[in-house]
């Protein structure tokens, strides 16, 4: 739980009582205090162990730039990522049982003592490769879908852990891939993957309720029936009852599954959570929304619905972490936008999001589901705070007019589109109505991976050519991750044992983890811009850079890489460039032997191609 | 650095013209008129510098209540248009703007600051610009690091650079450079291009690169603090 630096950027920091009054947080439950150090002695400070000189006496504490300006300037304030800003969350403070069954909890267990679920979640198992594809486990592999918050238990139930199996119910669906073998009920009850342990769901849940401050204000009660009648079996461990369970087979699978050796098949499967919610992003969805929203409006229809009933929990409610992720906040002490937290030090989510993926072994980054559900969450609010509608200046007045006339067409097309997506106009109004829709196009320019956002960098890199001319070079950087000593250093493993690990295991290492395989690419890329290419550092390898434009992709195994245009002072454009080799054969000479010498085809002293297929040993 | 001042007039009531301000460049000192007997004070810029920022002209009848030292504000009268917009370096293009509409002169958008201070600091004061009043509101908190005013150059006529600005963006234009460009190829043989480099600088791009790479180096820590 800790964020690393190199160290020369970590300054010694003599603490003082102010100091250290300031990183107390008084809102901390007692039984969450951190004991790994003499709390008392450092005023009942909450610091990380790993960057104190001293646990038992007063020592230097070892801090980054931003923390050491903010607690030693004139008037000290708390830093806002400080982890006494409600970025503590105690996890070497739970009693052992609890610690270990929360730190070994499946999928399936963190959803029986959730509060609620943002994603319906199906887990595919796939057991065998595909041909000519890496292995499954060492691919980063990515989630498309809108996530929505949804209680646990909507209405009555909403109290009680773990959910009745009505709730269960359609929500959970497992998918096998492949294999040789249909997976049955009975088979299944030997594949641990699938397991829920009752011992753990009720340790977790008990002592959820008398400890986590969210799940005491909503007066979760724990309910042995449900979990008796949820899980299929008379022992502790069994498998969950309602789930859905699927599969894919191959040609030729014949065989029930009954003299597979199951314990062995789970060592070799895949498992992937994949989540989803209904919707999509087709054009045709798209047209469907907006008549409906045009509909809407031009009925003058309200823009606030009052319903009974339950309600998706909102993305901004204090209790979101716990009640999403009780295994990464089983204190419920480090909520997003906690109330708690005065004016100055208040962060945003996707500040909070970044710190927590940005920590070293961080539990919030190997979470298959905490990434996606928090990035769909910025995105849809980006969406909210981006979102504008554009027509063309000359239609400013007219379409408005226009709008309201065929106002009666546009709500039929609605009410149609809602019955049927593909229903095409029929009337002259309603293709009049059509034809509006096509006028009104949606602009979200700040909404990454939008079309308008794209035009947007489009634009800037125009504006460049119009300041600096043509680019003189277009460079792809593709950094090997699996090569790099970088990412055992980002990911804090010692590079011996990075060295002495096969190829295997260092895709399976990036694949758990993406942040410091991206940390290894920035520094490089980093690198890359300030000495080869010398950016606002003198002459660099092309001559000097004037400007650059780069853009990151990530490739299919999630491997990123970065497209990059550079400015060269004096690069003439095209057009002149040839002119001047036309009129001058010394120039000529020149630019050619200088292209040569910067572009090559093979790496120095290489002429054999290497392959870097990653094989399971 | 001079430290001249505004003669600023403390306005308490409504009938300002008896009680302004005035700012003028022999006054080098905040007199305070303790006793009342005179309603014309006159104020340092270096204080209006540090504890004011400007809000406006007028020329109407101002609110007692509003001005020091019951309000917020305080306004004033300028000897020297070109004084004041020399000592006051906090004046966007909209308040010059303003400033200068008052003044009859009228600023074309494309002019920059500069070019709109120049046409102000240029600008001869007639009986037509009248008795203008400046506005100013006190700060939240003052002005710390900004005590002096940089020395400036004289004053150049804004139509002039005017004209100036227009040639250099034909220059500059697109259809220019095409017309230059299709003409007779000359090869400036001072420019360094290409910009070839030696094996030894390439070494040494090598080397910094090794240097910065280098997983021995590379050492950690974590801070204490933050998360």
């Amino acid at each position: 739980m800790l964020c690393v630096f190199e160290d020369c950027l970590l300054y010694d920091v003599t603490p003082n009582e102010q100091m250290l009054r300031l990183l107390r947080n008084e809102c901390l439950p007692v039984k969450s205090l951190p004991t790994t150090y003499n709390l008392q002695l450092y005023h009942c400070a909450i610091l990380q162990p790993r960057g104190m000189r001293s646990l038992d006496s007063i020592a230097d504490l070892r801090m980054c730039s931003k923390c050491q300006s903010a607690l030693t300037k004139k008037n000290p304030v708390l830093p806002k990522d400080a982890i006494a800003n409600f970025q503590y969350y105690g996890i070497s403070e739970l009693p052992d049982e609890v610690k270990e069954a929360i730190l070994t909890a499946s999928p399936f267990e963190v959803m029986l003592v959730a509060l609620c679920r943002a994603t319906v979640i199906t887990h595919h198992y796939q057991s065998k490769s595909l041909r000519g594809r890496l292995p499954d486990e060492v691919s980063q592999r990515f989630n498309r879908g809108n996530i929505a918050i949804l209680p646990q238990d909507p209405g009555a139930l909403r109290s009680i852990l773990p959910p009745a199996i009505d709730d269960i119910e359609g929500s959970v669906c497992v998918v096998f891939a492949g294999g040789k073998f249909t997976p049955t009920k009975e088979t299944l009850k030997r594949f641990p993957p699938v397991l829920v342990s009752k011992r753990k769901v009720k340790c977790i849940i008990d002592w959820l309720i008398a400890n986590n401050e969210w799940y005491k204000s909503h007066g979760v009660t724990f309910s042995a029936e449900n979990l008796e009648t949820l899980v299929d079996s008379d022992g502790d461990s069994g498998v969950l009852r309602g789930i859905q369970i699927h599969h894919l087979p191959n040609e030729g699978t014949a065989d029930d599954g009954g003299s597979v050796n199951w314990d062995k098949v789970a060592e070799e499967l895949v498992m992937e959570n994949v989540a989803y919610m209904q919707g999509d992003q087709s054009h045709r969805s798209r047209q469907v929304m907006k008549a409906t929203a045009l509909a809407h409006a031009l009925q003058h229809k309200p823009f606030l619905v009052n319903r009974s009933g339950s309600t998706l929990v909102n993305d901004d409610s204090p209790c979101l972490l716990s009640a999403l992720f009780p295994h990464l906040d089983p204190w419920g002490i480090g909520g997003f936008n906690h109330p708690a937290r005065s004016g100055e030090s208040r962060i945003s989510l996707e500040r909070q999001v970044k710190n927590l993926l940005r920590q070293v072994d961080s539990p919030f980054e190997s979470d298959s589901l905490f990434s996606f559900i928090c990035w769909n969450i910025i995105q849809k609010r980006a969406v909210s705070n981006n979102t504008t509608f554009s027509i063309s200046s000359a239609r400013h007045h007219s379409l408005v007019e226009d709008l309201i006339k065929n106002a009666g067409a546009v709500h039929t097309l609605a009410e149609k589109f809602e019955r049927n997506a593909d229903t095409k106009a029929e009337t002259q109004e309603e293709k009049h109505a059509v034809q509006l829709f096509h006028e009104l196009s949606m602009v979200t320019k700040n909404l990454q991976g939008s079309n308008g956002y794209k035009l947007c960098r489009r634009n800037e890199i125009r504006s460049l050519m119009r300041m600096y001319g043509t680019p003189a070079f277009f460079i792809t950087l593709n950094p090997h991750d699996l090569s790099s000593v970088l990412v055992a250093h980002y990911g804090n493993i010692p590079a011996d044992k990075w060295r002495s690990m096969s190829s295997y295991e260092r895709a399976v290492f990036v694949a758990a983890h993406p942040g410091a395989a991206a940390r290894a690419f920035d520094a490089q890329v980093q690198a890359f811009l300030d000495i080869v290419v010398g950016f606002r550092r003198g002459i660099g390898l092309f001559g000097k850079c004037e400007a650059y434009y780069a853009t990151v992709e990530a490739q299919g195994r999630g491997t990123l890489h970065t497209h990059m245009m550079l400015w060269i002072e004096r690069n003439p454009n095209p057009e002149r460039l040839r002119r001047m080799m036309h009129a001058d054969p010394v120039f000529q000479e020149n630019v050619l032997s200088w292209l040569e010498d910067l572009i090559k085809c093979e790496l120095p002293g290489e002429t054999e191609v290497q392959s870097t297929e990653v094989e399971k040993p | 650095m001079l430290f001249s001042t505004l003669f600023i007039a403390f306005c308490r009531s409504s009938h300002f013209p008896s009680h302004e301000l005035h700012m003028d460049s022999g006054v080098r000192r905040l007199v305070v008129d303790v006793t009342d007997v005179s309603d014309e004070r006159d104020v340092a810029y270096a204080f209006v510098r540090r504890e004011y920022a400007f809000e406006g002209v007028t020329e109407e009848d101002i609110d007692g209540t509003t001005l020091y030292p019951r309000g917020p504000f305080i306004v004033c009268t300028v000897c020297s248009l070109r004084e004041f917009i020399e000592q006051f370096p906090f004046l966007g293009k909209r308040e010059l703007s303003v400033i200068a509409n008052k003044h009859a002169i009228e600023f074309r958008s494309r002019l920059t600051i500069r070019m709109r201070m120049d046409a102000l600091r240029r600008h001869a004061c007639v009986p037509s610009c009248g008795q203008i009043l400046y506005k100013f509101r006190a700060l939240d908190r003052p002005r710390t690091k900004v005590t002096f005013v940089p020395t400036q150059d004289e004053p150049r006529d804004y139509l002039d650079e005017l004209v100036e600005l227009r040639q250099k963006e034909k220059m500059w234009s697109r259809a220019h450079r095409r017309r230059q460009h299709g003409g007779e190829i000359v090869i400036d043989q001072s420019v360094e291009y290409p910009p070839i480099r030696s094996f030894e600088d390439k070494s040494e791009i090598i080397q910094q690169w090794q240097a910065a790479m280098n997983p021995e180096k590379l050492t950690r820590g974590v801070c204490a603090v933050c998360i």
